[in-house]
């Protein structure tokens, strides 16, 4: 095994000791950097995220069926991945009774706080109220619900990748 | 007769010849001789009658080499200076950097305790039963602050006489809680919730939905979150 050389001169050991100092106190300054770092890129996603919800829920869960198909288009161009192709198939699947009932769903967020969030995606939990007419109703009714929605970075915005009432 | 002059001359050539004797520090632990050169004058001779005395030299004990007492050269001071410097600036990055990791970790740490009393809080609001109904009032009124406390308080009587008299059993479970805004000090949290309620109307129980919002404080003394504004979301 090789021995470590130890620097004979008192010269040898400052610089030595100095080195180590130097070494241990920029690795944890090193750290305390990146720890801060991640804390404030999952502030600036979370806050990101958050102003999207709102937008994001009431073109979700809102429809006409006065005009069902821009209503979805635009539903459609909050959502992304696995969820967006369920949302084109639950909406596709619910026009035919939107006309027929003559239904006009209209949501509004009422409460939103962040349950969790990590890298890009955040999930929150959704205070929705749904103002609902048509055919069957005399007036309007409400439905308050709780969801759940993850959204995730795409591009510089975000979009919802999964909901879910609860 | 040996005159003074004579005497002179062998003190001085003694000293020359001592002073002509090299003595090595490095030396050989072992007893060394050496012999001194003897100066040869006809008046020495004649003085002395005895052989010329070795010098002994005792023996060096064996010490470890000391290391050599060297000045700093130029190249090792500016290192020194150079690393002193560095070292400064580290610490002072460290100090401002791990200052602000702290905070971040005490805001973190402050977010979950206030979830986690919100989550508490609020199960223990809507978990009463007729049997434990004293226990249950005051697990609520000891985690509550602030408004919410008074009301509660103010309140306490009516309804542990509503819940006796209509033999309620009522067993909340939290669905999710989520963060509206925190700091060290304050936190606002919702809390999803279902409970099955009991009471003479509904003897085989009802499963009801919640949505509730609390603000919640740090209580400076004990460092405890309570709850000082409870209401349902409508």
């Amino acid at each position: 095994m090789r021995r470590i050389r130890l620097p004979r001169t008192r010269t040898g050991r400052t610089v030595a000791a100095l080195t180590a100092a130097v070494v241990l106190v920029g690795a944890f300054a090193g750290f305390a950097w990146f720890a801060r770092y991640q804390a404030q890129q999952r502030d600036r996603a979370t806050r990101a995220c958050l102003t999207a919800v709102a937008p994001a829920s009431q073109a979700i869960f809102s429809y006409d069926y006065r005009n069902f198909d821009a209503s979805v288009a635009n539903g459609q161009s909050f959502v992304t991945g696995a969820f967006a192709k369920e949302y084109a198939t639950t909406t596709a699947g619910l026009k035919a009774t939107a006309i027929k009932e003559q239904a006009i769903v209209q949501a509004q967020v009422s409460a939103v706080g962040t349950v969790d969030t990590s890298g890009d995606s955040v999930d929150v939990l959704v205070y929705l109220n749904q103002y609902r007419r048509n055919a069957n109703v005399t007036g309007e009714k409400v439905d308050q619900d709780r969801v759940l929605l993850t959204l995730v970075r795409a591009g510089r915005d975000c979009k919802v990748s999964r909901a879910a009432a609860i | 007769m040996v005159s003074r002059d004579d005497r002179r001359a062998v003190a001085l050539a003694t000293r020359r010849s001592r002073g002509r004797v090299v003595v090595r520090r490095s030396v050989e632990p072992a007893e060394q001789v050496e012999q001194v050169e003897p100066v040869t004058t006809e008046v020495e001779k004649a003085h002395r009658s005895r052989p010329v005395r070795a010098r002994v030299r005792h023996p060096v004990p064996n010490r470890k080499p000391r290391l050599r007492k060297q000045t700093a050269t130029p190249r090792g001071r500016w290192a020194v200076r150079l690393l002193t410097v560095a070292l400064l600036g580290a610490l002072a990055a460290a100090g401002v950097l791990g200052r602000q990791w702290y905070d971040q970790r005490q805001l973190d740490t402050a977010r979950q305790q206030a979830l986690a009393a919100a989550r508490q809080e609020t199960v223990d609001f809507v978990s009463i039963s007729a049997a434990t109904i004293d226990q249950d009032l005051k697990r609520i009124a000891d985690g509550a602050t602030g408004q919410f406390h008074d009301e509660f308080t103010q309140d306490m009587s009516q309804v542990r006489a509503a819940v006796v008299d209509n033999k309620v059993q009522s067993k909340g479970t939290v669905l999710r809680a989520a963060v509206v805004s925190s700091n060290a000090h304050t936190a606002v949290v919702l809390v999803a919730l279902d409970a099955t309620v009991k009471n003479t109307n509904a003897p085989d129980g009802r499963l009801s939905h919640y949505r509730i919002q609390v603000s919640l404080t740090r209580d400076a003394g004990s460092g405890r979150w309570l709850v000082s504004q409870l209401q349902f979301v409508g």
